[in-house]
């Protein structure tokens, strides 16, 4: 039985965070790794649509269309041929009020994780933060200097704005991304009506997303070319899968790809666990320490088959947001650039302490058929006006604070089957706020057009085996040891406590080095 | 597949190329939607009830667009929904309706205002239509 110091079970954000932290210090890293299976060939979306090969935007098998018989089948990040391989890990259904089966999906087996779809915001959590969610063990001074440490490392594209206030001052951050006509029109409305904005609680700025816009460590600038939706073959944009080249190419990491943790059993001195590779065959290690970043639901169902079995039930936190379309009507037949990023702009509204978080997407990157079944008007009427529209358009993505419910958890079911139930999925009580709040930027919401995405399609995944300053059973303490361990530490999302409305990556990340760091200075 | 489903799904796709479109289909639209048929029959799964309404609309030559709208609020993924729809994606990466997908540009926001008001406007009568061509054979 090969031993080591340390192992790292996953290779996406947490994983190559501790990975980072670790490197040179003899870690390995096991990861099951699936990688893109297709490339997509096209530079941009336009380009795509113009060489008129349908396969390729819609899938060799049509993957794309899936969703034809079943509207949530698939979310749209995760629909197209080239996006698949993210999510075809363990299966699990939802379950929401009724008991029913609201959606189902697929953790992520992938090399860089569920991070290669996402939007690639990288936001810092403030003290702010922690205390109003509740719950958190660790200052969110503990995480600063991995913060710093992280966002050198990725690349965070941005501006110190008005959201200083939410995001922090600290960031090094390259230039923003460019904008389209409809961002750059509310920005410039805010700059004239900012403090009737402020006055009604929003506060807008500009994105800060792990998206270069200045070539770093051999990654090249995004090309913006709004393939987002098609391919995770995007160097500019930030992945995990980067890093886990990186530290391969230069040998600071050893790893074992196609591997997938089993089981584990600690000793006194060591830990020892079993991998399984496609092919069944099982292989066993020993590590002195054992860093499980396999993602909150890789992980939930890693330790309820361990530990619970079918009685056993998590807590469960994730963020679903609302979508609500804001329209610009000033925009309305403005020319739309064939190169953008979804992400445009960010806001934050309502109290200081407990904001909502606002991502403003321009829908430019996803096919205009994806919205059509969304209007109320026959198809090709609904066409011709998205023609006119479309430019002066864009979709709120409202996002709320979240804790931990009694009535959400997850759990195993007799067939083996991971289950969440998220019954208590509140609905947003701000939406005619937001919406007078962005009037006098000349935009329009109406809150009855809003819609509420499923729990499960946050895919901000967390709170399954919270850090506490004296966990109880299926708890972790604040420095990731299970509560019944001394050498097996979680550092993924999984011992988030709480989240604030703010996407979670950069915290995950940063919490998973200060555990590695705490791991390293280990005496034992 | 058989020659008369083929035959049938060809005379299907070029109808409903005609009512999304107000053109003739070009073979190669005909050949993708039959192929995403052949490929994806599951897609199209549908209780009896509903692949004769669909064929009623087409034999009879309905609005197929007035009328999709009104089944979809009976149900979301209704077999005429889905082949429109079906329809529109094909059109948009087939690289033959890029006008159709693209902005439409307008001299002055006159014509813009009108243009969105006369595209609502008919949309609405579109839909009456298409209600009262659904009551009156019995799709609903």
């Amino acid at each position: 039985m090969t031993f080591f110091n340390y192992a790292i079970i996953g290779a996406g954000p947490a994983g190559m965070a501790a990975a980072l932290t670790m490197r040179q210090r003899g870690v390995r890293v096991f990861d099951v790794g699936h990688s893109p299976s297709t490339i997509f060939d096209f530079e941009s979306l336009t380009e795509a649509r113009q060489a008129g090969e349908a396969r390729s935007l819609l899938g060799s098998s049509w993957q794309m269309l899936g969703n034809l018989l079943e509207p949530l089948l698939h979310h749209p990040k995760l629909r197209a041929e080239g996006l698949r391989y993210v999510a075809d890990g363990e299966r699990f259904n939802v379950l929401g009020e009724s008991g029913c089966v609201q959606i189902t999906g697929q953790t992520s087996y992938a090399a860089g994780g569920l991070a290669n779809a996402w939007g690639a915001q990288l936001l810092r959590y403030t003290q702010k933060d922690l205390d109003a969610c509740g719950d958190w063990p660790i200052k969110a001074s503990e995480l600063n200097h991995h913060y710093n440490f992280l966002e050198e490392h990725v690349g965070i594209s941005g501006l110190h704005d008005d959201l200083d206030r939410f995001l922090g001052a600290d960031s090094i951050i390259q230039p923003p991304i460019p904008l389209v006509d409809v961002a750059e029109h509310l920005f410039r409305q805010y700059e004239l009506k900012r403090d009737v904005c402020n006055s009604r609680g929003l506060y807008l700025g500009h994105p800060r997303l792990a998206v270069l816009t200045q070539a770093l460590r051999g990654r090249r600038p995004h090309h913006f070319g709004e393939t987002e939706f098609f391919t995770t073959d995007l160097p500019g944009v930030y992945s995990p899968r980067w890093t886990l080249d990186e530290l391969k190419s230069s040998q600071d990491i050893e790893y074992f790809g196609g591997q997938r943790l089993v089981d584990y059993e600690e000793f006194d001195d060591y830990v020892a666990f079993t991998t399984e590779d496609c092919q069944g065959h099982l292989s066993q290690f020993k590590a002195r320490h054992l860093l499980l970043a396999c993602g909150t639901l890789n992980t939930a169902s890693l330790l309820l088959r361990k530990f619970g079995g079918s009685d056993m039930r998590l807590p469960f936190i994730d963020h679903p947001p609302t979508l609500l379309p804001v329209f610009v009507p000033r925009l309305f037949g403005a020319k739309t650039p064939s190169r953008s990023y979804p992400i445009q702009a960010v806001a934050f509204y309502g109290s200081d302490q407990a904001p909502d978080m606002i991502s403003l997407y321009y829908t430019g990157g996803m096919l205009r058929s994806d919205l059509l079944m969304d209007m109320p008007l026959p198809i090709m009427h609904s066409l011709d006006l998205l023609r006119v529209m479309t430019s002066g358009m864009i979709v709120a993505q409202i996002w709320r604070p979240a804790r931990a419910s009694v009535s959400n958890g997850v759990a195993i079911d007799p067939n083996g089957r991971l289950i969440i139930t998220y019954p208590d999925r509140p609905t947003n009580p701000h939406l005619s706020g937001i919406a007078k709040a962005l009037r006098p930027l000349g935009a329009y919401a109406v809150p009855s057009f809003a819609s509420e995405a499923p729990a499960g399609w946050g895919f901000h995944y967390a709170g399954t085996l919270p850090m506490r300053d004296t966990p109880a059973p299926y708890e972790t303490y604040p420095d990731g040891r299970l509560w019944n361990s001394r050498r097996v530490r979680i550092i993924d999302g999984s011992v988030l406590p709480s989240l604030p409305a703010k996407n979670l990556s950069l915290t995950i990340m940063a919490n998973a080095a200060r555990i590695a760091t705490d791991v390293l200075s280990c005496e034992y | 597949m058989s020659l008369t489903n083929s035959i049938t799904l060809d005379g299907e796709s070029r109808y409903f190329h005609k009512c999304l479109f107000s053109e003739e289909a070009e073979p190669r639209f005909v050949e993708l939607y039959r192929a995403v048929h052949l490929e994806q029959a599951d897609l199209f799964a549908a209780s009896d009830r509903e692949i004769a309404g669909v064929a009623r609309i087409v034999a009879r030559r309905l609005d197929a667009a007035g009328i999709e709208p009104w089944l979809r609020r009976r149900s979301q993924r209704h077999l005429l929904s889905r082949k429109l729809l079906l329809a529109t994606y094909l059109a948009e990466v087939d690289g033959q309706h890029l006008t159709k997908f693209g902005l439409q540009e307008h001299q002055s926001q006159c014509q813009l205002w009108c243009h969105i008001f006369f595209k609502i406007a008919g949309g609405v009568f579109r839909l009456t239509r298409g209600f009262m061509q659904a009551i009156r054979h019995d799709l609903l």
